[in-house]
């Protein structure tokens, strides 16, 4: 992604990825990570590593940081989150085979004689090892091509056993070719909640990889699966960031304007709660209210913290660990055996995996079980501890603008019992009434969503929720329309049906084959999708990577849907749309826009002509300002 | 042909084809390049921005807000903070009814092709004294607006460094002349914004141009994909 090179740089929390972004943007939170990694990939000793941080912790940015600077040919990166064609034990063997397939026939390492071949697997109709890698490997370009593949799957499935033999045997031709280990990087580890059907068909290949020399990438919760990695590996945690590096990372993204609002740096620390995607975020709503909506300092953070509250966590959750909250809050810490109590599990493995609790460092040596743990801030604020520390004067006018104008997560002050414990039902009846207010009409969302939808330097995702569908079209015209005044974005149209005998994951990808960082994708969400593939699409969130979205969902059906997504709602923030949808919106406007691009255009048909002329014929048709 | 002679063709010439913009079409994608290219200049975020003949702009860093009315004599621009209780710091009236010596005698003639030698440096001279230093100006600090330095160590400026010029009378010209002085985030931006003018007016006088269009005045850029 392009970015500025003086100025403001925000997004919702991307990882960095070119050299350009690095040179501006990264801050080296993390140095003892780094430094240890780098030292394994240097050393060509066998063993593992367990690289574990809950999400948004930075995991990706390090694993980046580091290996941009190896480009070996040994290093073998599985992206196990984004690229099998479906989540069984033979798509990952497949992915696996395939990666590993590809850097054997890339060093000139013979692949015959490893126990399969190629006419085990005819219906990939290759005429090469080389073709039949990259065919594995490729995201397929139709249904049927995907159906190809899962045939594949199914015949990996039943002879899993021998494909890791195959891999093993590719990995010890790479090893004695390239007088090195062959490291592999498994990425994408961290998508995959532990107690879920899909991590359970992961694990034996977890437990293959773990023997060799490889770097999972997993969130925090999977350090303490002791039965799935090897007792002996190594273990990295990445946890909460410290204030001086999280103001340096804030001060990095608003550049030469950073003097301007340093003003909310402790504040928005603070309630990052360490985390440096819930940074990222509270700073990118902070500087919309402050800039767009012109709010005072403590106007815009309480904002701030409700959006991003919403986006990142609220919903109504019966497993809710209540009492674990209340433990943590009164020690500090949390207790590794929690993780593996069989009354507790679920309930603590949810609330860390899904940011509800934040860990914020490896215990101290005199207590190696206690980890450190505070409830994500933007839970925390909004009860009325009776033995919370005094707040600071600015703490406090943050939370009295809260209270005055009913705004959650901040300032609810749901009240504790005598036992200490808050009323949480009431916590989320207040989250979730105070979300049903916050409607939006087209020319409002368009403002919220500007800087990434008018903008080359970066891109967002957004979810458009709306009661009745109507003409989305012209909404969606509207908005692609209005982007082509300040730029050509070609927009593509992609209409996914979710339910019972539908693959709408597949055909997502193979929609997003050609992706292309210049268009915008317009996503509409139909059908019921089922549990298994909400949770697919969840886990596959990287593959919207750096894509201008706009998803349209119906409201109640996102509601069902958010709390299977706890990865991809990482990346999008979320509106939803009023039914007065139209309000302001002047016909004379619309052709102030239409003359504007004719103007400045010397294309001969513009998109945002073409669109804004629909929208022009819909307001027409529905009485000049519908 | 003497130096102050070419210099005041080239001012004459530059004004005349980039910032007179003819028909009320001209003038409308005239503001609309500039309103869709505030925030590139001044490398931040865009936002929805539209602008009419009578109209305003925040500039967010400074606390201020920018209002005119170019619609009809006498033209108006006025630089009021940006809060609840609005103060006006600034305000330019421009009465085209009244002579000034400036208005007395356009310069005639062509620029001496024989002298284009010469021609970059009489294009940073006036683009100097009309938009990015005029001889008359007073800084913000001057007006009341509270001080603002961006951070210095990557190159950001001190709103001393934003001079308003005091006897601009093309209110188009004055708008350009602000949307630069606003430009703090970096010394390298104004250097760099300033060689993207000198090129665009060094091409299009040697050329002959009749017009500098609003897609290249503001250096509008429409990927192609």
């Amino acid at each position: 992604m392009k970015r500025r090179k003086y100025g403001v740089n925000l997004d919702d929390g991307v990882p960095l990825a070119t050299d350009e972004e690095f040179r501006l943007l990264y801050v080296p939170c993390n140095t003892a990570a780094t430094d240890c990694l780098r030292d394994w990939f240097a050393d060509n000793a066998r063993g593992s590593i367990l690289l574990g941080g809950q999400i948004g912790t930075g995991k990706t940015t390090v694993i980046k940081e580091v290996s941009r600077s190896f480009s070996d040919p040994a290093i073998i990166s599985v992206r196990f989150d984004t690229d099998p064609i479906e989540a069984s034990e033979g798509g990952y063997c497949m992915l696996l085979l395939g990666r590993i397939l590809n850097a054997a026939l890339n060093s000139g390492v013979a692949v015959e004689d490893i126990g399969i071949s190629l006419s085990d697997f005819s219906s990939v109709d290759a005429h090469s090892w080389r073709d039949f890698a990259d065919k594995i490997t490729s995201r397929p370009s139709n249904l049927q091509e995907a159906g190809r593949l899962r045939e594949i799957c199914g015949i990996m499935t039943q002879n899993a056993g021998l494909v890791r033999k195959a891999c093993s045997q590719l990995l010890d031709r790479l090893r004695d070719r390239t007088s090195r280990e062959p490291v592999i990087v498994a990425e994408g580890i961290d998508k995959f909640s532990p107690g879920t059907p899909d991590y359970f068909l992961l694990k034996d290949i977890l437990t293959f990889l773990a023997e060799g020399k490889t770097l999972f990438e997993a969130n925090a919760v999977h350090l303490f699966m002791e039965r799935d990695f090897p007792l002996a590996i190594r273990k990295i945690f990445i946890g909460g960031i410290s204030h001086d590096m999280l103001v340096q990372m804030l001060k990095k993204r608003l550049g030469s304007y950073s003097p301007v609002y340093q003003e909310a740096f402790s504040s928005i620390s603070k309630y990052s709660g360490g985390n440096a995607r819930q940074a990222l975020r509270l700073l990118n709503a902070y500087y919309f209210q402050r800039t767009q909506n012109k709010k005072e300092h403590a106007a815009a953070m309480a904002l701030a913290c409700r959006q991003v509250g919403k986006d990142l966590l609220s919903i109504s959750y019966s497993h809710f660990p209540t009492n674990v909250f209340a433990v943590v809050k009164h020690d500090g810490y949390i207790e590794a055996a929690l993780f593996g109590d069989r009354k507790n599990a679920a309930g603590v493995n949810d609330a860390v995996y899904r940011n509800w609790l934040l860990i914020r460092n490896e215990p101290a040596s005199a207590a190696p079980t206690q980890w450190p743990a505070i409830i994500n801030p933007l839970i925390d604020e909004a009860i009325e501890w009776k033995t919370d520390t005094p707040r600071t004067p600015e703490e406090e006018a943050v939370r009295k603008w809260a209270r005055d104008h009913d705004i959650s997560p901040v300032g609810l002050n749901i009240p504790v019992n005598e036992s200490g414990e808050p009323a949480w039902s009431k916590f989320w009846e207040e989250i979730d009434s105070s979300s049903e207010e916050d409607t939006l009409n087209i020319l409002s969302v368009l403002k919220e969503i500007a800087a990434g939808l008018f903008g080359l330097e970066r891109q967002d995702r957004i979810i458009i929720s709306y009661r009745e569908r109507g003409n989305l079209e012209s909404v969606r015209d509207f908005l692609v329309g209005r982007a082509n005044t300040y730029s050509h974005f070609p927009c593509e149209e992609i209409a996914i049906e979710g339910g019972e005998g539908r693959e709408p994951v597949i055909d997502l990808l193979i929609k997003l084959a050609d992706q292309n960082p210049n268009h915008i994708y317009s996503v509409e969400l139909t059908g019921k999708w089922t549990d298994a593939q909400l949770n697919d699409l969840d886990r596959r969130r990287d593959i919207l990577g750096n894509l201008q979205m706009l998803w349209w969902i119906q409201q109640d059906d996102l509601k069902a849907y958010l709390r299977f997504w706890p990865q991809l709602r990482q990346f999008f923030r979320i509106y939803r749309l009023e039914d007065e949808m139209w309000r302001g919106i002047t016909i004379e406007e619309i052709q102030s826009d239409i003359d504007f691009i004719k103007n400045i255009s010397d294309e001969n048909d513009p998109e945002g002509v073409r669109r804004l002329l629909n929208v022009l014929d819909f307001l027409k048709k529905s009485g000049g300002k519908s | 042909m003497n130096e102050n002679r070419r210099r005041a063709i080239v001012w004459d010439t530059i004004e005349r084809i980039a910032f007179k913009p003819a028909t009320d079409d001209d003038q409308r994608t005239w503001l609309g390049a500039y309103a869709r290219t505030l925030h590139t200049i001044w490398d931040m975020e865009p936002a929805w921005t539209f602008l009419a003949l009578d109209d305003h702009f925040d500039v967010p860093f400074l606390m201020l807000n920018c209002i005119y009315s170019i619609d009809s004599v006498p033209y108006s621009i006025s630089l009021v903070q940006a809060s609840t209780t609005p103060h006006c710091y600034w305000q330019n009236h421009i009465d085209t009814g009244y002579l000034s010596k400036a208005s007395l005698f356009p310069a005639s003639g062509q620029y001496p092709c024989q002298q284009f030698a010469q021609l970059r440096r009489d294009i940073e001279a006036v683009l100097n004294g009309m938009i990015l230093h005029p001889r008359c100006h007073s800084h913000l600090e001057d007006l009341g607006v509270q001080n603002v330095q961006l951070d210095g160590s990557i190159g950001g400026l001190s709103s001393h460094e934003a001079r308003i010029g005091g006897g601009i009378e093309n209110p188009v010209v004055l708008l350009f002349h602000l949307r630069y002085q606003f430009c703090l985030v970096s010394d390298q931006a104004r250097q760099t914004e300033r060689q993207r003018l000198i090129e665009l007016f060094e091409n299009a006088i040697r050329n002959s141009d009749s017009t500098v269009n609003a897609r290249d005045l503001f250096g509008f850029q429409r990927r192609n994909n």
